[in-house]
Parts: structure tokens; sequence; C-alpha cells
């Protein structure tokens, strides 16, 4: 190995404190005792932790946002893999401009998407409802599900389907044989992104929800009139969970990687 | 098991522009051990695509037994088909796949783990039935893909470039397997290959497939000594072709040789020779031979055989093959030598 010029190294560890720092000012805070946010706190203590979970308006809002991610991330999940099957493996004109139409929501900024969807919502009356936020966030979620679950898709031997035809299997039969096991891992972590595209989500649900706060909503709303250091606990929860899934997200989808390549 | 007889009647197939198969005719007797030859992209895979149901015929008929194909589903064709890519079930061990197709036919349990037991058996992989594809060699792969196409006794079995993927010492092995479990199951076999050693010690009929169309089908002697094409000459083995004049009452002169030899065929442009058929003639006793001489030009040394390119009067060459078993010697590179060869042993050919 070569030596490591030191400037690469000073380089390396700055990006990484200018990449962490933001999240991780919160962590000292989130345990501190006092009544203010402040920094460095003077005493540690879990109260804002106990203070977030046992204030039923925040336990509110955490529930309504796990209920729309996991409700997005279904459907996201669910739509993004019959397209997939539906596009098929070989790229052609049609599956090229319908995948581009599936990926678009990632690339149009949110906040065109929320205007959108808000305008729709309310000629169709149907806004400030859950059911329609989960639809907006499924739209979100979807580009990646199409994206992960097609990349996998698209590495597995076509012919074990066919190999599964030819032994008397019919084609949902030989699907669930032969594609389905190997897909499973793409699947699952596609869901897992998918959920966190909507659990992350503010400016969609600040269009279209008014009574209803997400969790996203509620640290919006609260950071604008005071400031609490439950928010602090609140983030630190938000970011280990994170974290934590979209570890397992990785771990599948390399593992899926790993296997198809055998 | 009996097989089935398989039949394709005029059968085309065009992708587009590229027409991979026209006028395809193939009639093979139950239990008949048939090989597809030819070059890539010749239309093989297409062929077996469509007997196995994956693909349309463009127009013809495919038949099993006295059953028109079209419009029947891969899983209800009951075929047997061995890929290249072994197209095992990664996630399920050997005995599950093996099971596979027993399962599908919805046989009892107990049924199917005798059958899945004897067909393991059969290739000789009792011992790694819980194993995983992925905790097997290529060669036990390919065994359990054999047993996987067989174990439901299908009437018919495709293989498509199956051992092309396997290295040469256990293609050999797997060809004799395969032979062997084709004798002991009496299923008619359509095998696929663009190896011509493979599809000669292999097949009881050979078609070679050129463009999409079968232009010779023999048992593979037949193909080798009576070649009816330049194409075929020169796809099976070696082989010297000299042009013909016409042939006129049974006789035609071989211009490069400067010798008139008996020709049955009418319609033959050419001939072809192998050259293990010509002979080095030391001595004068040559009669009922035609008897020509050239150069030796060049030799290789091959142990029991030595190959001689020969230089003739015209400036054609050609190959001779001599066992050196004989205890006359073989004359070396500049000397001036006489051949002969039995006219019989010339394959008229006919143009395409
Ligand atoms: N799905 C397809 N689409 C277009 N052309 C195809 C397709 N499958 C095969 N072909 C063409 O048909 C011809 C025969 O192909 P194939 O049967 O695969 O040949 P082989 O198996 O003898 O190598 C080739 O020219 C090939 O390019
Ligand atoms: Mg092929």
């Amino acid at each position: 190995m070569q030596d490591r010029n030191p400037l690469l190294t000073l380089f390396y560890v700055l990006v990484v404190i200018f990449l962490f720092f933001p999240i991780l000012i919160v962590v000292p805070i989130s345990f501190s005792s006092g009544r203010f946010l402040s920094f460095p706190p003077e005493e540690f203590g879990l109260r804002w932790y106990i203070n977030y979970f046992s204030d039923p308006v925040w336990m509110a809002a955490t529930f309504r946002s796990l209920r729309v991610a996991l409700g997005a991330s279904i459907l996201a999940t669910f739509v993004g893999t019959l397209s997939v099957i539906g596009l098929g493996r070989k790229r052609s004109k049609t599956s090229g401009a319908l995948t581009a139409l599936f990926v678009a929501p990632a690339i149009v900024p949110n906040i065109i998407v929320a205007l959108g969807v808000f305008i729709l919502a309310v000629r169709m009356g149907v806004s400030d409802n859950e059911l329609t936020l989960v639809c907006a966030h499924a739209a979100i979620g979807l580009p990646f599900v199409v994206l992960m679950v097609g990349s996998a898709y698209r590495q597995i031997d076509p012919t074990l389907e066919r190999a599964a035809r030819i032994m008397g299997a019919g084609p949902l039969r030989a699907f669930l044989t032969a594609t389905l096991p190997p897909l499973t891992p793409a699947i699952l972590s596609a869901g897992i992104f998918a959920f966190f595209v909507s659990f992350d989500e503010l400016i969609i649900s600040l269009f279209l929800m008014s009574s209803a706060e997400t969790l996203p909503m509620r640290i919006w709303n609260d950071l604008r009139f005071e400031i609490n250091p439950t928010i602090a606990a609140v983030s630190v929860f938000f970011v280990v969970v994170t974290t934590l899934a979209m570890t397992i997200a990785e771990l599948l989808r390399r593992r899926a990687e790993k296997n198809n390549a055998a | 098991m009996q097989g089935s007889r398989v039949h394709f009647e005029k059968v085309t197939k065009s992708f587009g522009e590229t027409v991979a198969l026209t006028d395809f005719n193939l009639d093979i007797a139950p239990g008949e051990f048939v090989t597809l030859l030819g070059a890539s992209g010749s239309g093989k895979s297409t062929a077996l695509n469509i007997l196995a149901g994956f693909s349309d015929a463009t127009s013809g008929e495919v038949y099993t037994g006295d059953r028109p194909l079209t419009g029947v589903a891969p899983e209800h064709r009951n075929v047997g088909m061995v890929f290249q890519n072994f197209a095992l079930f990664p996630h399920k061990t050997v005995a599950e796949n093996v099971a596979f197709p027993l399962r599908m036919r919805k046989g009892a349990r107990d049924e199917i783990d005798r059958r899945v037991k004897a067909a393991l058996e059969m290739v000789q992989l009792g011992a790694f039935a819980a194993r995983k594809p992925a905790a097997l060699s290529g060669g036990q792969r390919q065994r359990v893909a054999l047993a996987r196409a067989v174990v439901f006794e299908p009437p018919v079995l495709l293989m498509d470039e199956c051992l092309s993927a396997l290295d040469l010492k256990l293609r050999e092995e797997l060809q004799d397997e395969i032979r062997r479990i084709h004798r002991e199951i009496g299923t008619t076999v359509l095998f696929v290959t663009h190896d011509q050693t493979e599809a000669l010690t292999m097949s009881d009929r050979i078609a070679i497939l050129e463009g999409g169309k079968i232009v010779q089908i023999d048992a593979p002697e037949v193909l080798y000594d009576r070649p009816r094409t330049r194409f075929v000459a020169d796809f099976i083995g070696q082989s010297n072709m000299f042009d013909l004049s016409a042939v006129t009452d049974g006789t035609a002169a071989v211009p490069d040789m400067g010798i008139d030899i008996p020709v049955s065929d009418p319609t033959a442009v050419a001939i072809s020779i192998r050259p293990e058929r010509l002979r080095v003639i030391p001595g004068e006793n040559t009669s009922g031979l035609s008897v020509f001489q050239g150069v030796v030009e060049d030799e290789t040394f091959f142990g029991p055989v030595v190959a001689q390119t020969v230089r003739l009067r015209s400036g054609r060459r050609l190959e001779v093959r001599s066992q050196r078993s004989g205890h006359d010697r073989l004359p070396h590179t500049g000397q001036t030598i006489t051949l002969a060869f039995d006219p019989a042993d010339a394959a008229p050919l006919v143009a395409t």
C-alpha cells in the first residue's frame, strides 16, 4: 500500500466532519437535562426522551408517519415490482420511455410534485387525508423500487423460468418458483428504501395535510414556535432507526447481488 | 418407457427481417437420437425452442406422436429439456430440483421420493441429494439437470449445447452417460451441438444445418463417407475436394489429377476424398485404383499417423493421412510420390 498523503487524510477527516457534524451535534443535546436547547449541554439525562415518548401529540405524529410510510412502501413495492415484470427484460423504445416515466418522480423536485398533488387532491376533495398521502408518497417511492428491483430482475437468468415451464409449471407458478425467490431480497430492500422516502418526506405532507401531522411536520411546526430539546431526542431516534433500516436494506441488496452472480 | 415420434413439417421462423428457419423438415423415429449440428446462428436453438413451446413457428407444424403442438403451452407438452447453463433453481436442493417436475404432475409423496432417488442414482449423485447447486461442480450440476429432465420419463428429451460449458474430459464422461441413459430409458432425443466430434460419437442420425435449413441428414458414417455437398464435406472432418468435368457414361475427368474416374452420380460437380483414403503407393500394384502423382511439400507427425501436404502438377494441394504401421518407409518432403484411391471412396458432390 502506498504512503498516505497527510493532506489527503486531513481532507477526508474534514469531509466526514462536514457530513456528520450536523447529525452528531444533536446527540449530546438530546441527552441534556437543561430546559433550553444549548450546546454544549451542562447536565445529562433522559428528560427529553421521556418527554417525547410520553407526549400524545408527538406519539400520534410518529405513529401516523409509520402508518403512512408502511402503506406507501407496500403500495410502491407492489406496483413497482409488477411494473418491472411488465416492462420485461429486453430493452426497447417503449420500455425505455416507460422506465423514464416511472423514474420521473425522483427527478422532479418534490415541491412541484407537492403542488400537483395538492391541486389534484383539493379538486377531488381528498386533501388532509392519510390515504391520499400514502398514494403521493408511494409515487415518489416508486422510482427507487423500479430501479432497484429492475436491476436485480435483469440479472436473473431467464432460462430458469423456461426450465420451470417445460417441467410442467404454468406461467405464475414458474415465476413464483424461478424468479421470485432470487428477487425477494431486492424487493425487501426496495421496500425499506420506499418506507424511508415516505418517513422523511416533509414538503408534500405540508401541502396535503393540515390537522393530521406526520412526524417531520410535527418537528417543523415545533421548530417554528419554540426551540425545544425534544426535537433533538426525536432526531436521534429518527437517525438511529433510519441508519439501522438502511443498513439492513444495503445488506439485503448485496446478498442478492452475490447470489445472482453465483 | 417408449419415446415418441417427433415431426417438424415445413417449419419456418422469422424474427422481423432475420430468417432463422426455412422449410425445416425433420422426422425422428420413436427412441431415435438425432443431433442438430451447425455453426452458431444456423437455427439450432430456434428449432428446439419451437418444439419446446418457448417460441411459435411463423408457419408449419410440429408434432410429437400424432399430436400437433401449435397452441400447446410448454408445460403441457411433456417434453424434457437440458439447458446449456444448467438452469437449476439455486435456492432449492438437488433433490428438490429433481422432484420439481414430479410435483408439478402431482405424484404421491413416497412415489416422488422413490423416483428422485432412482434418478439421482442413475447419474451417480445419490449422495448429493441435500446439497444446493452452488455446492456442486459444473459436471455435477449438469448431471442434476439431466436427472431432472428425465425423472418424469418424458417421451421426448431436448438438449441445447448442454455440454459446451464443460471442459473436454467432463464432456466426454457426460457424453457416455447421456448415451447410456438414452439406451436405458428409450426416450427420443433431439440433441443440439456445434461440436462435430460430439455429434459423430453420440447420434443415430445427424442433421446438418446451414442458414436455417437441413442440408443433409444421415447416420454419422454415411455423413462422413458420403457427404453430399461441399459444405457438409468441409463441415465434418477434413476433406480434399476436386472439381469434376461433366459426367458422361459414368465417367468424369479430375483435371487436377490428370485422370478419369468412374462417378456414380451423373449430377456430381466435384468429389471429396478423405485424407486417410489416399494411399501412398511404393510399388506398381495399382489395378482397379485411380493413380496420380505429386510432390510432398510438407508433413506433420502425429505419432501413429503422418499428415502430408502434396502438390499436384496443376498446383493444387491435397492432404494425405497415412498410418505408419506398414513396413514401407513413407516418402519425405521434396520426394515425388504416387498416390492412389479407390474411386468408391470418392464421394460425388452436387452443387447446392
Ligand atoms: N429472439 C430473437 N430475435 C431476433 N433474432 C433472433 C432471435 N433468436 C434467434 N435469432 C436469430 O435467428 C438465427 C438463428 O439463431 P439460433 O437458433 O439461436 O442459432 P443457433 O442456436 O444455431 O446458434 C440467428 O441469426 C439469430 O440471430
Ligand atoms: Mg443456440
